[in-house]
């Protein structure tokens, strides 16, 4: 009963990785910049090698982020197991259905969980979200990193613009990670402490029965 | 009774010195002290070298001044008078200071004579600044000292002291909290962090000669924005002048980011809410299953 299923291909968990890397280098180095006169924003900029290194260090991991998503675009595009990846990530009716159900289960109302496919609801809301992150903060990054190329195209208050959304997207994106996607993934009961397929890609079959039932039973059948 | 003493002092160093001091002394805030109080052991001829005459007073001014930059250049009475010497905390004392700076800081002099802090001395507002309010009085260093009010480092420390402070910005109806919107800008930051290329009060307003965005001359008039901005931004042109320096998130100042603020804090707190509720209502689904199993 307790065999190992392989859920993430290597391409996935490496794409995973990228993210991952990227994502954690860029909040640090953008945390540090916004709270740069505190004292943890000090200690971050201490870290990072001094104030220069630190926008250094973020425009790395911004085009390793920008890269990542080119990669996966390709992957999606043109790769067979990312087309089927992808198309096993769009939202359909069903997602809108399980969440009612999710809901009606959690306050009591009804008795069983709503069966899951490969993927529930809860992670096509975190591929969604996260594209949307990643595709605001390029383009509102692009424009403050160009800012003097672009200060004779937009007028100034494009800039500050896009400058505000830049750090709150930033503030979403740590709250999304920690409090939806750290406790989705890695804290909530069903995978408390962590779930570690991100890193080898293996799920125990009983944890896929239980979580992503429908993908299960697809499995079993062939 | 001290008038006669005065007088009898005055005698002896008037039998040979012109009476034209007598009358300079009299009219300076000096008027109450004797000769000799100034001219020590003068009683014999040839006078001795006068040294140390205003320390033995003024010991803490002149302690600053031997740390300043116009130590060794000027002497005391250069700025101060000799026997003419008065209080600058008089009506009218600030214009007096500019005037005698200008004796040797002639172009500064001649700029600053044309911003809107002479134009404001002239007019009787004792708040505005002359050249020692942002230089300091006796202490005045060159600004490539770090200690130097003026040091690039130190400038927006120096102009904060008036157009961060609320009650001078509403008395005069100046736009507020200047200080605070610089350093949360990029400038502000890159100046904060040490970055000498960042531009700081002075870059864009002038040092001396500074006026109001209302006046043709400004650096900042919307007319000159694209120059005064180029020297660091080629390309800004007029497109970039639309929209406030000192960005606030006000309706009033800067609306786009007002409502991209307003948006979020609504936003990000509901999500939070409906986050942890979504962790507790799954915490305690998973509690209760445990205990049916049990």
């Amino acid at each position: 009963m307790n065999d190992k299923i392989l859920r993430f291909s290597r391409t996935w968990r490496v794409q995973h990785l990228l993210l991952m890397i990227s994502v954690f280098l860029l909040i640090i180095s953008g945390f540090s910049l916004k709270y740069s006169h505190t004292a943890i924003g000090k200690i971050l900029i201490f870290l990072e090698g001094g104030f220069e290194a630190r926008g250094a260090l973020h425009r790395i991991s911004a085009f390793l982020l920008i890269f990542t998503t080119i990669y996966h675009l390709i992957y999606i595009i043109f790769t067979k197991e990312g087309r089927k990846e992808f198309k096993a990530l769009i939202p359909r009716k069903k997602d809108f259905d399980d969440f009612i159900k999710s809901i009606l289960y959690d306050i009591g109302k009804v008795d069983k969980r709503p069966e899951f496919d490969r993927y529930s609801y809860k992670e096509k809301l975190q591929y969604w979200t996260i594209s949307l992150f990643v595709l605001i903060m390029v383009i509102s990054g692009a424009i403050l990193m160009f800012h003097n190329y672009l200060f004779a195209v937009f007028p100034k208050w494009i800039i500050d613009l896009s400058l505000s959304f830049h750090s709150w997207i930033a503030t979403l994106v740590i709250i999304f990670l920690i409090l939806w996607h750290f406790y989705i993934v890695h804290l909530s009961p069903e995978n408390f402490p962590w779930n570690s397929s991100f890193w080898d890609g293996y799920v125990d079959e009983k944890w896929l029965k239980e979580n992503h039932y429908l993908e299960y039973k697809r499995i079993k059948k062939t | 009774m001290s008038l006669i003493y005065l007088f009898l002092i005055f005698k002896s160093c008037l039998d040979c010195h012109p009476k034209s001091i007598r009358d300079t002394l009299s009219v300076s805030i000096h008027k109450v002290l004797k000769c000799s109080d100034c001219h020590k052991g003068f009683a014999n001829t040839p006078h001795p070298k006068i040294k140390g005459l205003c320390e033995r007073c003024h010991s803490d001014v002149v302690e600053f001044f031997k740390k300043s930059a116009h130590y060794g250049k000027l002497k005391c009475f250069d700025c101060h008078g000799k026997h003419k010497t008065i209080s600058f905390e008089i009506p009218g004392g600030k214009l007096i200071i500019a005037s005698k700076c200008s004796g040797c800081h002639s172009a500064e002099g001649e700029n600053y004579e044309k911003s809107i802090h002479f134009q404001a001395l002239k007019r009787g507002l004792k708040d505005a600044p002359s050249c020692v309010d942002c230089h300091s009085e006796h202490y005045i260093l060159s600004p490539e000292k770090e200690e130097s009010p003026v040091y690039y480092k130190n400038i927006p420390k120096t102009c904060a002291h008036c157009h961060e402070n609320r009650a001078i910005t509403s008395k005069y109806g100046l736009p507020p909290r200047r200080y605070s919107t610089f350093l949360k800008s990029y400038h502000g930051i890159f100046l904060e962090e040490g970055i000498p290329y960042a531009a700081n009060c002075v870059s864009c307003h002038e040092a001396h000669f500074i006026l109001p965005a209302s006046d043709e001359r400004s650096s900042i008039h919307p007319d000159n924005l694209p120059k005064t901005c180029s020297k660091c931004h080629p390309g800004a042109d007029f497109k970039f002048t639309q929209g406030k320096i000192h960005v606030e998130a006000k309706k009033e100042v800067s609306p786009h980011v007002f409502a991209v603020r307003l948006f979020y804090t609504i936003f990000i707190s509901i999500l939070v809410i409906g986050f942890v509720i979504h962790i507790i209502f799954d915490l305690l689904k998973f509690i209760k299953k445990r205990r049916g199993h049990e």
